[in-house]
């Protein structure tokens, strides 16, 4: 089309848009006449224009970000609903709103509380929720319950109750602010169990229990709010109602394993949320730190990771950030904690340590089975602290979680376990006869240093001979951490001694690693190794400035400092990882200009440009990441020219170029990536070829082929990239048959086969896809084995079959086709549909989606037995269907991106057309 | 890297709207960056803060950067005209980075050498948005400029219309058509 010619269209759609919609037609016929192609052209943009996606009028920043918590418009000051005048909003939830109002016709202001649906949000679903919470309240009388006043429907047909207005503040902040006491505390929390176990009276699950639903008012009387997810129990509500977390997802913190898994919430999740706010309110920490939001990442740390004590969690400072409904943060230290609450530090510890910490647990067990069996128990037991009884909370012993992580790792564990527990024993023992012969100084120091030496054993030789056992990992944490105790004692012992002030630090290292150090095995805690890091760290500089001029202690700190920035980078605080780095990168310029010769220090030198160009590519600052990838590359060439043979150099060289690839890609520059992509692979080519048996060489070398294939999938250069993806391919094949027991392997070799499918199905080339989706399963159903409880892959298989389904559909082979179509709809009914878990929401999307044009391609194609047609239409129209209704639902909730609402459309315009051709087939 | 001072910014706008076109090939890259810079700023803040506003992103960078006792308002729609494009740039190229980790999947697994792993973040449909807005340009570069002023650097119609010096009627008008075109094209996009 000329310019010159889209000018007439564009003149034409300009006055013919202007009218009512009724006189375009006719104003359209009139303006072009002879002209059927403008006629044409103008019709189509009008009809475009009708669908024009609405994301283009959303400004394109907003596209690049989740739209969670985007607000919408708010009602302003003075607007009535029903008989009540809006002052101010008060607070605002994924689909209500909430506001202070004051009845009109009242002579004196009586404040109240005007909850409503949000506009646009009135989905039946959330109407639903939202009667459900009215009808709760309606039922309840209680002091510490906010009472329920009033209800109808605005103007608008949107349904509005009306509540008292509880004027306070959370409980903890409360707590806090008035500076009570732990018993003044205990005696509140006691308080707030009364209004949840009324709830639970009435059959009532509240759901999301946190510091925010519980307001204390100036009179220091607590109120619950919020039901707005809570679950009415129904007597016939037995052992196999599964009851699902409501539409919004809950407060991650809070939740209990059950919840966060979506299992059965009973009664019993209520005791576990209660437990984690008594343990917030008489510590002032959160007893997880959360390192991520993803649903299952969340479920896993509270799944697995056993809370602190609470006498102990109080000594921690520095980066446990705690962050509050409204994002402020908190940084919790020992200092604050103890002024607030019983003065001195020491004398909380005393106060929180025995009754409380085990009551604290006890509400807060993994297994409900375990915990506290009601409410009232729980503040019973409370209680009898209070009034110096014995309490029924016990300590969480050692040999339980030891019976429980046998039974849970049965046939890997016995060995590990047995060291274990014999040394634990050992250590108490040498520790015991230390104490009692401290009178002999020459015995006393002997076992001063068994003990040192033994600690020292468990931690690294013991440690590393049992790390790589599956399941040990619980196992590691108890043996780091209790040699780390001794250790410390130790240090506390023998003053400044440097020696044992280094080892101390490795130690502090070690268990940092075991806590949370990314990228390995770990608990996931990474916020607790950050602290155990940072223990390090501080021994470290102290060392350093004590000696500012020994290199090997420079050293010691700038990798300390290393460690740290990286931990900070992957937990997403780049910026302060990068200052970290920055301390690196000094130390070893330093380092280097005094000692030009020594090769080690430029090797490292160059090692810290490489971390702090991965750093900067986080982000998004490509310019600066490529310069210091360059600066590593410019000492890295120096060493493979001064030594060509040295394969350290060479693969380092490579990792370079590798990084130097993909940061030009991400800045838009293909062919340079490409360019430096492939002098890595060249490199990593002539290594697996001097050292064939070398698994690492092959494996890298896979990856380069696999960033070949990216990018040059990315040009759409699609045949080249299905000839790299096949060489990564053979690669891990390879790998695989050597050591079919490696994960990654099995994972590297799913993910390369279903590439190759989909590349070869761009071609169309759909009947040599087969074997590629069938090895894609396996592996899948491999992982799958190794990890039943999985949902998240048991979905990935799902739409594995699925895409099997789809391509058999293709092919004409309609019995395997509509096998596939069978199991995967039936693994997808197997799998709880859990409404908060986003991720596998998503998953099950595209297999209902994929499986849905399966059946149509079937109901369309041409060797279709007769009679069969009416059938696939209808199956259809229900996976689109089932599709549509969980996209509707997270649409509701403001999840999607603009690209999964237009989904939305084009799965409601296929059910269209699925119902109009099941009409035509009858 | 220290930030280019701003009287050397400023300069750079007052050369190039007086006509120096080797001012504008120094001025984009210093305007990139700092765009770049608030964007990931923004990204990064957003799940706290509950205020996005990309007009407020642009007018940021342009306080910034700019001098505005030295320029005229030619010079500053000129900047608003380069910060929209640039903002098309980057949100792109963010998209992209975006979709190749999407597509990937496991993509983006780099070696380690110290190394650390990008995490896969979520995709836009700005692509094949960006995709049709250079058909559009070459059709009818007016209402290119008009696109990338109102989506790319999210600009309202009042102060589009401000800066290509026309009515916000027509900005109005213009948009509509715009609209329907794009989606036209993208729809069209997809049916191949």
């Amino acid at each position: 089309m000329t310019p010159e010619r889209w000018k007439q269209i564009d003149g034409v759609f300009e006055r013919v848009l202007e009218l009512p919609a009724n006189q375009r037609t006719a104003a359209l016929e009139r303006e072009c006449e002879a002209d059927k192609e403008l006629l044409r052209e103008v019709e189509s943009l009008l009809e475009a224009h009708a669908q024009a996606a609405s994301f283009i009028d959303s400004p394109g920043l907003l596209l690049s970000v989740d739209l969670l918590d985007w607000p919408g418009a708010a009602l302003s000051a003075g607007h009535m609903i029903g008989r009540y005048r809006i002052i101010k909003e008060i607070g605002r939830g994924g689909m209500g709103e909430v506001y202070l109002a004051a009845r009109a016709d009242e002579q004196f202001e009586q404040h109240v509380a005007v909850k409503l649906i949000k506009r646009g949000m009135d989905t039946d679903a959330v109407v639903r929720h939202f009667r459900n919470e009215r009808q709760i309240l309606a039922g309840f009388d209680h002091p510490h319950i906010a009472r329920l006043l009033d209800g109808g429907t605005t103007d608008d047909g949107l349904p509005y109750f009306v509540m008292e207005y509880v004027e306070g503040v959370p409980v903890d902040e409360y707590c806090d602010a008035r500076g009570l006491s732990i018993t003044e505390r205990l005696n509140l929390f006691r308080e707030v169990c009364e209004a949840v176990s009324y709830a639970h009276r009435h059959l009532v699950i509240h759901r999301d229990i946190k510091p925010s639903n519980i307001l204390v008012s100036d009179e220091g009387v607590p109120k619950l709010l919020d039901f707005g997810i809570a679950k009415i129990l129904h007597p016939g509500d037995g052992e196999t109602a599964a009851t699902k977390t409501g539409m919004r997802l809950m407060t991650p913190e809070y939740a209990s394993p059950e919840q966060a898994q979506g299992r059965q919430v009973t009664t019993l999740s209520d005791v576990y949320s209660l437990g984690v706010v008594l343990y917030e309110v008489l510590t002032g920490h959160s007893p997880y730190r959360l390192c991520s939001r993803e649903p299952h990442e969340v479920a896993r740390a509270i799944g697995e990771i056993e809370p602190q004590r609470p006498s102990t969690v109080i000594d921690t400072r520095d980066v446990e950030q705690t962050r509050d409904d409204n994002g402020k943060v908190t940084v919790p230290t020992p200092e604050s904690v103890s002024r607030t609450r019983e003065g001195s530090l020491e004398r909380l510890r005393r106060r929180l340590r025995g009754d409380l910490d085990n009551i604290v647990l006890m509400a807060m067990r993994k297994e409900p089975a375990r915990r506290y069996q009601s409410v009232e128990q729980f503040s019973e037991d409370i209680r009898r602290h209070l009034e110096a009884l014995p309490v029924l909370a016990r300590k969480d012993t050692l040999a339980y979680r030891g019976a429980k992580f046998v039974r849970r790792n049965r046939a890997a564990v016995a060995a590990a376990a047995l060291v274990f527990l014999t040394l634990v024993g050992g250590v108490v023992a040498t520790t015991w006869q230390a104490g009692r012969a401290k009178a002999a100084q020459a015995r006393a120091e002997r076992r001063f240093n068994d003990v040192r030496k033994l600690a020292n054993a468990v931690l690294f030789d013991y440690h590393d001979a049992i790390k790589d056992l599956p399941g040990a990992t619980s196992v590691r944490e108890r043996l780091v951490k209790d040699a780390l105790t001794y250790l410390d004692s130790l240090a506390a012992e023998a003053g400044d001694d440097p020696a044992l002030q280094r080892e101390l630090a490795a130690a502090y290292d070690r268990v940092g690693d075991v806590r949370g150090q990314v990228r390995a095995a770990s608990l996931g805690d990474s916020a607790g190794a950050m602290g155990s890091y940072l223990k390090a760290l501080r021994i470290r500089e102290a060392l350093v400035a004590a000696d500012p001029r020994d290199a090997q202690k420079r050293r010691d700190l700038a990798a300390s400092l290393r460690k740290v920035g990286n931990q900070l980078i992957e937990t997403s605080e780049a910026a302060r990882g990068l200052e970290y780095l920055r301390r690196v990168l000094q130390i070893y310029i330093e380092l280097a200009s005094e000692r030009p010769e020594d090769s080690a220090v430029r090797y490292e030198l160059a090692a810290i440009y490489n971390d702090l160009g991965l750093a900067l590519e986080v982000p998004g600052d490509m310019a600066l990441a490529l310069e210091h990838h360059r600066k590593a590359l410019a000492l890295r060439e120096e060493f493979m020219t001064a030594n060509p043979e040295d394969r350290r150099h060479r693969r380092s060289l490579s990792v370079t170029y590798e990084n130097i690839g993909r940061t030009l890609f991400l800045s838009d520059d293909a062919a340079g990536a490409l360019e430096n992509n492939q002098k890595a692979l060249a490199l990593r080519a002539a290594l697996s070829a001097d050292d064939p048996t070398n698994a690492d060489y092959r494996r890298i070398l896979g990856i380069s082929y696999q960033n070949n294939g990216d990018f040059r999938a990315w040009l759409k250069d699609t045949r080249s990239a299905l000839e790299s993806f096949r060489k990564k391919l053979a690669i891990d094949e390879e790998l695989l048959a050597a050591d079919p027991a490696n994960a990654q392997a099995v994972s590297d070799l799913g993910y390369t086969s279903q590439r190759i499918g989909d590349l070869l199905s761009e071609l169309g080339e759909h009947s040599q896809t087969l074997p590629y989706y069938r090895r894609a399963l396996e592996m899948l159903e491999k992982i799958s084995a190794g990890a039943p409880d999985d949902l998240i892959t048991r979905l990935r298989i799902s739409n594995a079959r699925a895409t099997l389904g789809r391509t058999h559909a293709k092919l004409g082979n309609f019995a395997p086709a509509l096998e596939e179509c069978r199991q995967a709809i039936t693994l997808l009914q197997e799998t709880v549909d859990d409404p908060a878990n986003v991720e596998r929401r998503r998953l099950r999307v595209l297999s209902y989606t994929y499986l849905g044009e399966a059946y149509v391609t079937l109901a369309s194609h041409r060797r279709a037995p007769p009679g069969s047609t009416g059938d696939h239409w209808r199956a259809a129209r229900e996976m689109y269907r089932r599709s549509l209704d969980i996209l509707q639902d997270l649409s509701d909730r403001g999840i999607l991106d603009s690209e999964e609402v237009t989904e939305i459309e084009v799965v409601a315009r296929k059910i269209a057309e699925c119902d109009a051709a099941a009409r035509k087939s009858r | 890297m220290t930030v280019p001072s701003r009287t050397h910014i400023t300069e750079l706008l007052v050369a190039w709207s007086g006509g120096d076109r080797g001012a504008l090939d120094r001025l984009m890259p210093l305007v990139y960056n700092e765009l770049r810079r608030q964007a990931a700023r923004h990204l990064r803040r957003e799940r706290l803060a509950h205020t996005l506003q990309p007009t407020a992103l642009v007018n940021e960078v342009y306080l910034r950067l700019v001098d505005q006792r030295r320029v005229s308002w030619q010079s500053r729609a000129h900047f608003f005209g380069v910060a929209a494009q640039l903002m098309r740039r980057i949100l792109v190229s963010h998209a992209r980075v975006r979709g190749a980790a999407k597509r990937g999947g496991a993509a983006h697994r780099l070696t380690l050498d110290e190394g650390v792993a990008l995490s896969p973040q979520r995709d836009v449909g700005l692509l094949a948005l960006d995709d049709a807005l250079v058909k559009l340009e070459a059709l009818d570069p007016e209402k290119g400029r008009m696109v990338e002023l109102r989506f790319f650097s999210g600009l309202s119609v009042e102060e589009t219309a401000e800066i290509l010096g026309v009515s916000p009627r027509t900005v109005d008008r213009q948009w509509q058509t715009a609209k329907a075109w794009l989606q036209r094209e993208m729809t069209r996009g997809e049916a191949h």
